[in-house]
């Protein structure tokens, strides 16, 4: 080393003397060897500083790197890497002789709490311990716990404690101290606690040690022996790869031969059941006239709605004020804004929300939560999902023991059984958490509403088909009976006055059509005759029946005609629906012939001519047939495809209206089948439907909560 | 983050901010070295010198913002990692370095040898001359940091140091003369 080096670095740093600076400078004016020696000796200052601040980003940016990979991987949990737990009473932090005015230790906590209830405490730093109820051998109903936490090197040496077992050196990730105190006296633990120290990078071979005074000479030195592995980590899947539908809801679409392995037709149609148990309006509020007709399609087991029922077991349950857990505030406030939101079965909506790649990294998902909302789905409240949705931060055995808290009987059993397997967490940072948390409100929101618009739609789309379909049916009908009345009148006058024609008697049938007044036929005995006369043809007139009557009087008889004519088609099965009508030419309407067996049947009156048309339609293609001059025989009708031009002024051929008429006749009954076809549809949709709500909402079905047997109606 | 909240943490020294406004873009970074053919521990180190010359460039006061921080950082790291090839002496084709960030890495070419000669210290040496002129630790917090026996090992220490890395610029700089 020559001196300059000192001499530079001094000048460089400022620590010479005036004098020597002076001198220095001196030098420094003829001494090119010490200008350049100078100028290196800047540059390597320069070199270290920056080597300096790219460590500091480097450090930033591993953190970073750190904490995202944490996410990514969900690999962490936040127990404790070498995590040291005391042996209780050791003592070693109460201690009086290493803390004689307290200031050795300054992170003392202390917390009072009820021994009879679940209790979950938080320290500064994050250590969180799930102390169950009657944890500690007392009757009283208030304790005092003191937590020490050390978590990082300052902290450690602050409170002396070394990081040594039995001689080997430890790398600690942190120890905690815990104790209880009743009136002076420490308690002795009877129960597990669970305690989740955080860490920031895990390390899966840390381990837990007991700490063990040894008394020394002047001081207490703590060895740490009994080590036992942390808790297990949950692994993190895809979670698209899990399933987090109701149990039943694969297997009924399966039974049902619908696209269960489809995930985007189940998604759609199981997310299209939020709100349906209640707000949204059953299949019997349609218009009266589509249930008249129909069989009722709703199974039993399909959701009761309870909203209007004040005293709904669901809404008992969930009261907040009810509510027996402590926890911390935080948790408290967010269920009590949640309740309302969520009171009966697992929403659709609250499914569609979760099932999200947002939600990768978290305990969501996991198998172990995919396990647990299984059963959930079968609990008559979705307030469990809720509270693992609100810790997404916490390890799933303390969420299965808040679970287990909230219920009882067979509930709080299967609870605690899950609590039992010990399963932990996933870490992640809590404003992700607490973004999650946001985010899974606003989705479940914006689903429900947009299930309940959708529904609403559906429902005024449904309600005006059937309001049109109940209008054009009242025409329709109207029509007919229009049409059928003014044909009787007109066929009776025709009758009556061939039979009068028959009979030599010249009477108009307007004569006949008013009936004369009792009092005035009374008088007059010629009368009857007529009458007579009347009602015989009124009687084959209405049963279409030929008759003979003669005259008593006169001994001339009357008879008329009605034979039957029998239509076939030619191949009938190929149409949708066949219709035929008969054109009589002196009626004002045509006659649509009944449909019998595979024909069309009808008795013609032998004063008429008839002509006949058939109309058919398959698919959007109409097909047609006539037959002029119809006589009472077997006919075969084959019918050709025909454009709705072409059809439209073969209609237009008969008089008096009759093809219009006609065609509207005829567009009708297209609309009422068609009609029909969506009734039945909609019928099976709505059948369909209640089948895969039952295996959606089939709380109490497949195991009965206990909440229900608490709450008997 | 927008990039003069950036600027203002690392004005402040609030690197781990700065980061996550930053931390966007390391992708990118990574793609285009390795693309480069760089490996993905280039492309950190090129990040972290683009980071150290923007951090510099702000406190000596020099710094405006014409460009998005973001561009101007990637087009730093490019003309780093043009620098670095070409010290590698594998420099692939003769890619236009972005105008934006050429006054910033063309630095006096002593930094860039006094940055090897301190990075060919040994360990320890480079954590005391960090602890020293970057982090202004007292000789008896460097004694304490690097385990040495006395706050005087601690200072013979570092000029041992500071002369080895002036040794190793010496030699650095006449076997550059060869590129």
């Amino acid at each position: 080393m020559n001196n300059n080096t000192i001499k530079i670095d001094s000048y460089l740093q400022g620590e010479m003397s005036p004098a020597d600076k002076a001198a220095f400078e001196e030098q420094l004016s003829f001494d090119k060897d010490l200008r350049e020696e100078l100028a290196i000796h800047q540059h390597i200052i320069n070199a270290a500083t920056s080597a300096g601040l790219k460590a500091s980003f480097a450090a930033a940016i591993h953190k970073k790197i750190v904490t995202r990979r944490l996410i990514r991987w969900g690999s962490a949990i936040i127990i404790i890497a070498a995590a040291l737990f005391f042996v209780w009473k050791s003592g070693l932090f109460s201690d009086h002789e290493h803390e004689p005015n307290g200031e050795k230790h300054p992170t003392i906590e202390r917390f009072n709490i009820n021994p009879s209830a679940d209790t979950i405490i938080e320290t500064h730093d994050g250590v969180v311990f799930a102390i169950p109820a009657h944890a500690f051998a007392t009757e009283a109903n208030s304790i005092e716990l003191e937590i020490k936490t050390a978590l990082n090197a300052y902290d450690i040496l602050h409170n002396g404690l070394s990081t040594r077992s039995n001689g080997r050196m430890l790398n600690t990730a942190g120890m905690f101290y815990i104790n209880a105190v009743e009136g002076g006296k420490t308690l002795s633990l009877t129960k597990d606690i669970a305690v989740s120290v955080p860490t920031a990078n895990v390390n899966p071979d840390m381990q837990i040690f007991d700490g063990v005074e040894n008394e020394g000479l002047n001081s207490t030195t703590v060895n740490w022996v009994n080590p036992r592995p942390v808790d297990n980590n949950l692994r993190t899947y895809d979670v698209n790869t899990l399933d987090f539908y109701p149990p039943r809801y694969i297997p009924t679409l399966k039974a049902l031969a619908k696209a269960y392995q489809n995930k985007k037709y189940t998604d759609s149609l199981y997310y299209s059941f939020s709100g349906y148990p209640h707000g949204a309006k059953h299949p019997e509020a349609a218009p009266p006239v589509e249930v008249k007709e129909e069989p009722k399609p709703r199974p039993n087991d399909l959701p009761q709605d309870t909203s209007k029922n004040p005293d709904s077991k669901f809404w008992r349950n969930v009261d907040a004020a009810a509510w027996p857990l402590r926890m911390d505030s935080s948790i408290q406030q967010d269920l009590a804004d949640s309740t309302r939101e969520f009171t009966y079965q697992i929403d659709p909506a609250i499914i569609k929300a979760i099932w999200d790649k947002k939600f990768n990294n978290t305990i969501i998902a996991t198998k172990e939560f995919e396990e647990r909302l299984r059963y959930m789905h079968s609990l008559c409240s979705s307030e469990y999902l809720e509270l693992y949705l609100k810790n997404l931060n916490k390890p799933l055995y303390l969420i299965d023991k808040l679970c287990a808290d909230h219920s009882s009987g067979d509930v709080k059993k299967k609870f605690l059984e899950f609590a039992a397997q010990k399963k932990g967490q996933v870490m992640i940072a809590s404003d992700i958490q607490q973004k999650l948390t946001d985010y899974f409100q606003k989705k479940s929101r914006a689903y429900k509403e947009a299930a309940a618009k959708t529904w609403q739609k559906y429902q005024a789309k449904l309600e005006a088909l059937n309001n049109s379909a109940y209008r054009k049916r009242g025409e329709a009908a109207f029509k007919e009976l229009k049409r059928t009345e003014e044909n009787f009148n007109q066929e009776l006058c025709s009758n009556l006055t061939a039979a009068y024609a028959q009979l030599d008697i010249h009477r108009s049938c307007n004569d006949t059509i008013l009936p004369p007044t009792t009092q005035y036929y009374n008088t007059t005995i010629r009368t009857t005759g007529w009458k007579n006369l009347d009602l015989y043809v009124f009687d084959a007139t209405e049963n279409r029946e030929s008759m003979v009557y003669t005259d008593p009087n006169t001994g001339k008889t009357a008879k008329l005609t009605y034979r039957e004519v029998n239509i076939k088609i030619d191949n009938p099965t190929q149409y949708d629906r066949v219709f035929v009508y008969l054109i009589p030419d002196s009626l004002s309407h045509f006659q649509r012939m009944p449909q019998q067996d595979n024909g069309f049947k009808e008795k013609l009156n032998s004063l008429f001519r008839y002509d006949a048309v058939a109309m058919a339609y398959k698919g959007g293609q109409a097909y047609f047939f006539k037959q002029a001059g119809l006589q009472p025989k077997e006919y075969q009708f084959k019918l050709s495809a025909i454009s709705d031009v072409e059809l439209r002024a073969e209609l237009r051929r008969y008089p008096l209206n009759k093809g219009t008429e006609l065609r509207t006749e005829f567009e009708y009954q297209l609309f009422e089948q068609q009609e029909t076809a969506r009734r039945l549809q909609y019928m099976k949709d709505v059948e369909f439907r209640a089948k895969v709500a039952a295996s959606i909402f089939d709380c109490g079905e497949a195991s009965t909560p206990v909440v229900i047997e608490s709450n008997p109606k | 983050m927008t990039d003069k909240e950036i600027i203002e943490h690392l004005q402040n020294n609030k690197y781990s901010r700065a980061i996550n406004g930053l931390y966007d873009i390391l992708p990118s970074v990574k793609q285009w070295v390795r693309n480069n053919s760089g490996s993905a521990d280039d492309a950190q180190d090129m990040f972290q010198d683009a980071l150290v010359i923007l951090y510099k460039k702000i406190h000596a006061g020099e710094f405006t913002l014409s460009v998005p921080l973001k561009t101007y950082l990637l087009a730093v790291v490019r003309n780093c990692w043009f620098a670095e090839l070409r010290r590698r002496k594998k420099l692939p084709l003769a890619d236009a370095a972005d105008d934006i960030a050429d006054d910033m890495t063309n630095e006096e070419p002593g930094l860039a040898i006094a940055s090897s000669a301190f990075n060919f210290l040994g360990e320890k040496c480079r954590q005391l001359l960090i602890l020293f002129y970057y982090q202004k630790k007292s000789f008896k917090e460097i004694a304490r940091a690097l385990s040495l026996s006395s706050e005087n090992v601690a200072k013979n220490q570092k000029y041992r140091c500071i002369q080895k890395a002036k040794e190793n610029y010496v030699t650095l700089s006449s076997n550059g003369s060869h590129e």
